[in-house]
């Protein structure tokens, strides 16, 4: 269906749209409205996985550009993932205001489909930049600010100008990379022959991965992340963490792994080492956080880490991995923070030293949040575990013995913080100044559901994700040794993971 | 790398009703557990019994021999190439998967009394039937991987039945610290794994140890090997990350009686025996675990002199009879490892459901210094626990004698006669600590109603695990229902009991006759040969057994001196009281082990999250970019230009520019 891709990522911002110019009063309608196209978003993608791409010619000076949609082998999951994110996000939205907020969703909804969806550089950098502009309004809007004296939007300005910053380079970095090459219509085109020198490679690289890594984010870029995902109202930070943080990994893997493979490996050492940074600081500052919506973010600043250094290991497995692991990431760190909003919601605070004992009145509630937890932690059979499995044994397949050494240890402090966190909002005796409120109400359920179901699901057989991943990781990593090098003697090449994904079933 | 086919492969659809029917039951259970109510625990033992007669009726699926092969094999999914899931069930699998869902089966049983009147009784039993699931997940699989997500699911229904009393916190840190122990160990797990993809290429055994020899170099047969054990060390109480074993006696009995004693603490002799070919090629790794096992054995024994909770007593002699396990197949006598791990399922649970017995009648009381003379009052829980004593300490005619000497004898067969000595100490200082529990529990005069600083007894409040959980149930129970609950009849809670008696005598049997006992021809396709190190064991078997039987006469002739004669059952307030005020201080905390822990890891981890979060970030990080922002005045302005409120305006327009312009060149291009 020629025109579906364009649609997928004009439509929400065309609806968003309309919703804002809708009278006040609208609310209720205008929430269903936005849960519904979200559901459409869904059905569509799930059901024409083959979509051509659709291709505008746009710009001819100063270099070719296209206006160029189409699926991709790396990022049709991370849209699946988006959309069910968004559906999850608003089917269960309280709040004031609600046309204006489920407005901005779907906005926040079509330029993020935009990013994952652009094959065109230029139209990539443009989507980057309008992704930002919903998320700084709902949370100067909508922001909830934590603990402490904080004044309400200074999170909202330091995500702004932080983004900016590298939003600006990677806009910088893009013209100069359409003046070098010619033409910015090149992510997942495998005729693009892109070869841009040292000295100008060198310089856009860096503006390409100064955006990346401010994003994702990593130590030390990442100092506006707590902040931001403290203040977010929790729908909103279950798709910015989910998905959003995301977009930097996922230029790595689509924009760096081809077209700068020279530079990223020259990078390699220094990244490696902020990811390595990334990985155990923020899991030790997630062990002593009191703000529960801290801890997650905290636990994303490791988790995106070890994401990182799979991409920059250059081996097809951990790559394969890496996009488990950003899928299954984005359904475990959305449900988070969804429960945890709603815990929240309920007991109008999120400090951990103030909750305490709510498992005994809200089973579904205590249920829905040791799920994410759980998968969270790496709890083998859940998507993170296969995630986890794929990048640990790619790294050390690609020589980075010791960095998968190291990244274990992690995963023992995230049973800690996380258990922490569960027991922490469920578990002892009851506090008595805490106001009973229901259990999870079905729409809760509802907006759970779909991420938890995607999590065991990835967990029991991550294949349909890794399958076209690790296609597509070896297309862009080119030929490698494959993982049986040292077994003698071997049957034939497809008994390898490192060998074509066709045969994965 | 030669694909090494395991077992036949064929459909089996027994087999996944095995795997899955208490998968059912704990999905079912756990969502309709409150209109199910006192119809959950029924439910859940229906379904963990039928799995049982499944595995029975599969005996023959299991046992099946063909060109060397063994066993049922039934291939699943596959991730990637490499990466490929599937059910084996032959003859080692079927061992665990009988004691699994049999003694499961009973102990869900028994259960149905132990727990009547509990708030959650269905989701006790949602739990525990996730537990066979996830243990049968481990044992059934065909790969390391499988393996791994059973060894992390086990360690999941562990933690979630040790904090099943989730308002108390002590039962909540002791879940708590189980699990992130446990976790260490799936690390572990996972380090071996990702060393044997690489090198092999694909996770399944039987790849795996068909080209073991040539994919690997003995160091890293010897990494392998380790890791693995790291796992086996967590899940089993090994020293030293036996430290939550104890604290988990947090949790209700009879999943101490499941989880803590019979099946998943032995998970760790389960993976060393089916990792037997990597065993048996790692001389360093059979050295490095017999020691570990024969330290774990001695130093659970000698913890178990200074216990006074019955089930902390029985806690350590689970350690300690892990360690004898562990040191058996870590020197190569599997079959020998097995078989005390399938007499100790028996015994240990017999113990343990007995003195479940006792801690029900005697309104969650554990301390046995307050019990006493208990032999008339409850004879049927006396006769359990004497059999289960016997069976444990190795009396001729019981079940723990064959397998204990089985395994004395091995280490001696394949000559580590050091760790037979360690073995032998033990087996004395076991005889006499479960005499001793013996002794002062059911003999002389009951001591419930003494003082409890009479006893020595410091905190007597400070409560044993679900007894203020379930005084504050029953009082809400007496709320809703206005009157106490109907409890479930004695019989539920003592026909498992009275199941297990027979084979904590008898199940040993099966390994009189000595290389050609029923046992050993069980194993014979399984195990490989002794390994070429092992040496004539330099005594006859006969002589062995008699000097074990002898040092455990000693034991018991000590326990009997101290605790069993007249002199000292009379004057037995005080002299409690004089040993509790004289225990030695390291006995007392353990080996200083939790507090080693404690300041090493647990402490330092917390501090350097608090210096991150509390000053690395807002300080030196924050900081740095706040000296470089306030030198840029447009700064200012964009802040003054917020609180207006103007900016929201921009970024309406910048919204509506992109978009104009985007749609713009849209219809531009597309009219071109």
């Amino acid at each position: 269906m020629t025109g579906l891709v364009t649609a997928l990522v004009l439509g929400p911002i065309l609806v968003g749209f309309v919703l804002y110019a809708l009278p006040k009063g609208a609310d209720a309608g205008a929430k269903w409205a936005g849960v519904a196209v979200a559901a459409l978003a869904v059905a569509l993608t799930l059901g024409n996985p083959h979509t051509p791409d659709d291709s505008v010619p746009w710009l001819a000076r100063p270099f070719g550009a296209a206006f160029h949609f189409g699926f991709g082998a790396i990022s049709y999951w991370i849209v699946v993932l988006l959309q069910v994110a968004t559906f999850s996000a608003l089917v269960a939205l309280r709040a004031t205001r609600l046309r204006e907020y489920t407005a901005q969703m779907l906005v926040l909804l079509g330029a993020m489909t935009g990013v994952f969806l652009a094959k065109d550089l230029l139209l990539f950098a443009l989507f980057w930049d309008l992704m930002l502009v919903p998320v700084f309004l709902l949370m100067v809007g909508w922001g909830l600010p934590g603990g402490g004296p904080r004044r309400a939007g200074t999170a909202a300005w330091r995500y702004l100008i932080y983004n900016l910053a590298g939003g600006l380079c990677l806009l910088l970095a893009t013209a100069a990379f359409g003046i070098v090459h010619g033409s910015t219509d090149v992510i997942g085109n495998p005729d693009a022959h892109v070869v841009i020198g040292n000295v100008w490679g060198a310089w856009i690289f860096a503006g390409f991965a100064f955006a990346f890594l401010v994003k994702t984010p990593v130590f030390p870029f990442h100092t506006w992340m707590p902040a931001t995902y403290g203040e977010l109202p929790p729908p909103v930070v279950a798709v910015v963490s989910g998905i959003q943080s995301k977009a930097g990994l996922y230029g790595f893997i689509v924009i760096g792994l081809p077209f700068f493979a020279e530079q990223m490996r020259a990078a390699t050492p220094l990244v490696v080492a902020l990811g390595i940074i990334s990985l155990l600081y923020g899991a030790f500052t997630a062990l002593a956080q009191s703000d529960a919506k801290r801890v997650v973010a905290y636990s994303s600043l490791s988790h995106l880490g070890l994401i990182l250094i799979a991409i920059f290991s250059f081996d097809q497995v951990a790559i394969a991995g890496a996009v488990v692991y950003i899928v299954a990431h984005g359904l475990f760190s959305a449900a988070l923070f969804l429960v945890l909003g709603y815990v929240e919601e309920r007991e109008e605070t999120r400090s951990l030293q103030r909750l305490g004992g709510l498992g005994y009145g809200n089973p579904r509630l205590a249920g829905a949040l040791v799920f994410a937890a759980l998968a969270a932690l790496g709890l083998p059979g859940l998507a993170g575990f296969a995630g986890e499995l794929l990048i640990l044994t790619g790294l050390y397949h690609a020589g980075f013995g010791a960095v998968a050494l190291i990244a274990l240890v992690p995963i023992v402090v995230a049973a800690a913080y996380m258990l922490r966190l569960f027991q922490g909002i469920m578990n002892g005796p009851k506090v008595a100044d805490l106001p009973e409120r229901r259990d999870l109400t079905w729409i809760e359920g509802l907006a759970v559901a779909p991420l938890v179901l995607g999590f065991i699901l990835l967990g029991i057989d991550p294949a349909p994700v890794a399958g076209l991943a690790s296609d597509a990781a070896r297309a862009l990593t080119g030929p490698q040794t494959p993982v049986s090098h040292r077994a003698q003697p071997r049957r034939s090449e497809t008994e390898s993971a490192y060998v074509a994904a066709d045969s994965v079933r | 790398m030669t694909h090494t086919p395991l077992g036949i492969e064929g459909s089996y659809p027994l087999l996944y009703l095995i795997w899955l029917l208490p998968l059912a039951g704990a999905v079912i259970l756990w969502t309709f557990g409150p209109q199910l109510r006192s119809l959950g625990g029924p439910v859940g033992a229906a379904l963990v019994g039928t799995a049982f007669v499944a595995a029975l009726v599969s005996w023959n699926d299991a046992t099946q021999i063909s060109d060397k092969l063994g066993g049922a094999h039934a291939p699943m999914v596959s991730w990637l190439p490499g990466f490929a899931f599937g059910l084996l069930f032959d003859r080692l699998a079927l061992v665990w998967t009988l004691i699994i869902t049999g003694v499961g089966f009973l102990i869900h049983v028994y259960s149905i009394g132990y727990m009547s009147g509990d708030r959650a009784f269905a989701r006790f039993f949602a739990f525990l039937n996730f537990f066979v699931f996830a243990m049968l997940t481990l044992v059934l699989s065909d790969n390391f991987v499988g393996l791994l997500i059973g060894w992390g699911l086990v360690g999941l229904a562990s933690y979630f039945l040790i904090g099943f009393w989730f308002e108390r916190p002590s039962a909540v840190a002791a879940a708590r610290k189980a699990f992130v122990i446990n976790v260490l160990g799936d690390v572990g797990i996972l380090f071996a794994v990702i060393v044997i993809v690489t090198k092999v290429g694909s996770i399944g055994y039987g790849d795996v140890f068909g080209n073991a020899a040539q994919a690997f170099t003995s160091g890293e047969l010897f990494v392998v090997c380790l890791a693995l054990f790291v796992g086996c060390a967590a899940k089993s109480a090994q020293v030293p990350l036996h430290t939550w074993l104890p604290d988990a006696m947090e949790g209700p009995t009879p999943v101490s009686a499941l989880i803590h004693a019979a099946t998943m603490v032995t998970a760790g002799v389960y993976l060393i025996a089916r990792c037997a070919p990597l065993w048996t090629a790692s001389a360093e790794a059979r050295e490095l675990v017999g020691v570990i096992g024969a330290l774990t054995a001695i130093a659970g024994a000698v913890l178990g002199i200074a216990q006074w909770d019955i089930k902390r007593i029985l806690a350590y002699s689970t350690m300690s009879q892990i360690g004898y396990m562990i040191m058996a197949v870590g020197v190569g006598a599997f079959s020998a490892g097995v078989l005390h791990f399938l007499t100790h399922a028996f015994f240990k649970a017999e113990l343990f459901l007995g003195a479940g017995i006792i801690i029900h009648n005697l309104a969650d009381e554990q301390d046995v210094r307050r019990m006493g003379g208990l032999r008339k009052q409850m004879p049927f829980a006396f006769i359990a626990m004497l059999v289960g004593v016997l069976a444990i300490c190795g009396i001729p005619g019981f079940s723990g004698y064959f397998s204990k000497d089985a395994i004395l004898y091995g280490t001696l067969q394949h000559g580590h006669p050091i760790l037979y000595a360690v073995g032998v100490i033990t087996a004395g200082i076991t005889a006499y600590y479960m005499f001793r529990l013996l002794f002062v529990t059911f003999f002389g005069q009951f001591r419930g109603n003494v003082d409890a600083s009479d006893l020595g007894i410091r905190h007597p409040d400070s409560g044993t695990p679900g007894q203020a959980a379930r005084l504050a149930h029953e009082a809400e129970e007496r709320e809703h229902h206005g009157s106490g609950h109907a409890h479930a009849p004695a019989w539920i809670m003592s026909a498992p009991v009275a199941v297990l008696i027979p084979f904590s005598i008898g199940i040993g049997w099966l390994a009189i006759g000595g290389e050609n006992s029923p046992w050993q021809t069980f194993f014979a396709p399984v195990f490989p040969a002794a390994p070429a190190t092992a040496d004539v064991a330099p005594i006859p078997e006969l002589l062995s057994g008699v000097i074990v039987l002898v040092v455990v006469a000693a034991g018991i002739a000590l326990a009997y001196l101290r605790y069993g004669t007249k002199a000292a059952l009379g004057a037995s307030v005080a002299r409690l009281r004089a040993e509790t005020m004289k225990m030695p201080p390291v006995l007392v905390n353990r080996y200083y082990f939790d507090a080693a822990i404690d300041a090493l890891f647990v402490k330092p981890a917390a501090a350097a999250g608090r210096f991150f979060g509390s000053f690395v970030d807002p300080v030196v990080i924050d900081g740095g970019v706040r000296e470089v922002a306030h030198s840029a005045t447009w700064l200012g302005h964009l802040f003054r230009s917020f609180q207006t409120g103007l900016v929201r305006g921009y970024a309406l327009y910048l919204v509506f520019g992109v978009a104009c312009f985007v749609v713009y060149y849209a219809v531009i291009g597309a009219g071109k």
